[in-house]
């Protein structure tokens, strides 16, 4: 099944793209589509969004799921 | 608080400059005689440029006014994050809360923008002297 994961931040900058398009097998979990962005999300501790909502790596995809890979998050004024 | 009292939760994530009399308004509530408000400004740099997931943000934001007005017995919560460029000492989010008494009100503000902070997909990056950088940010 083809999944497209939405990037943003560093991992769209690294990726020099918003979006990539992954050929996963049927079955395939959510760890299977990170560790089949390779190099975008290498060094980053990345949380995979399924349909809005943070998934664990065990998660199995299905065909129609909205990705989006999250790096760190750093929302608000200031800093940390 | 009881179940059947009805607790009004508003969340947004736009570019329009944020206001805190509108994010206040949205916390008014004919029981509460406390209201909490909290705006986190940009220091230090020129601006702070965001980026987010506005759609994913804006519904775990709604979640957390939800689920932070239920856990604190808040009468209404309020959460407004401003995204694009925010220049030096303009906010870039703002929350409220409101109580019948100022304990529940000032936990419920402390606990909407800490969750706000670590959880929605939003990025930010400085900007000074044309120079862009990632902040630095946490797991979600």
């Amino acid at each position: 099944m083809e999944v497209t994961v939405r990037l943003f931040a560093m991992l769209r900058e690294r990726a020099g793209a918003g979006e990539v398009t992954l050929e996963l097998p049927e079955g395939a979990r959510v760890g299977d589509a990170i560790r089949g962005l390779g190099e975008v999300a290498r060094g980053i501790p990345v949380v995979m969004a399924v349909n809005r909502e943070y998934a664990a790596e065990e998660r199995v995809l299905d065909a129609g799921d909205e990705l989006a890979l999250i790096p760190p998050v750093s929302g608000g004024g200031g800093h940390p | 608080m009881s179940g059947s009292d009805a607790v009004s939760a508003r969340a947004h994530v736009s570019v329009e400059p944020l206001s805190l009399d509108r994010v206040a308004r949205a916390v008014r509530d004919p029981r509460a005689g406390a209201l909490v408000t909290f705006c986190g400004v940009t220091r230090d740099v020129e601006l702070l440029e965001y980026e987010a997931y506005v759609e994913m943000a804006e519904e775990r934001i709604a979640a957390i006014v939800a689920e932070v007005a239920g856990a604190h017995g808040l009468c209404a919560a309020a959460a407004e994050h401003r995204v694009g460029e925010v220049p030096l000492s303009e906010p870039s989010v703002i929350v409220a809360a409101s109580a019948p008494h100022r304990p529940e009100a000032f936990a419920g503000a402390r606990a909407l923008i800490d969750r706000v902070k670590a959880e929605a997909p939003i990025w930010k990056r400085e900007v000074e002297h044309g120079e862009r950088r990632w902040v630095e940010g946490v797991r979600p």
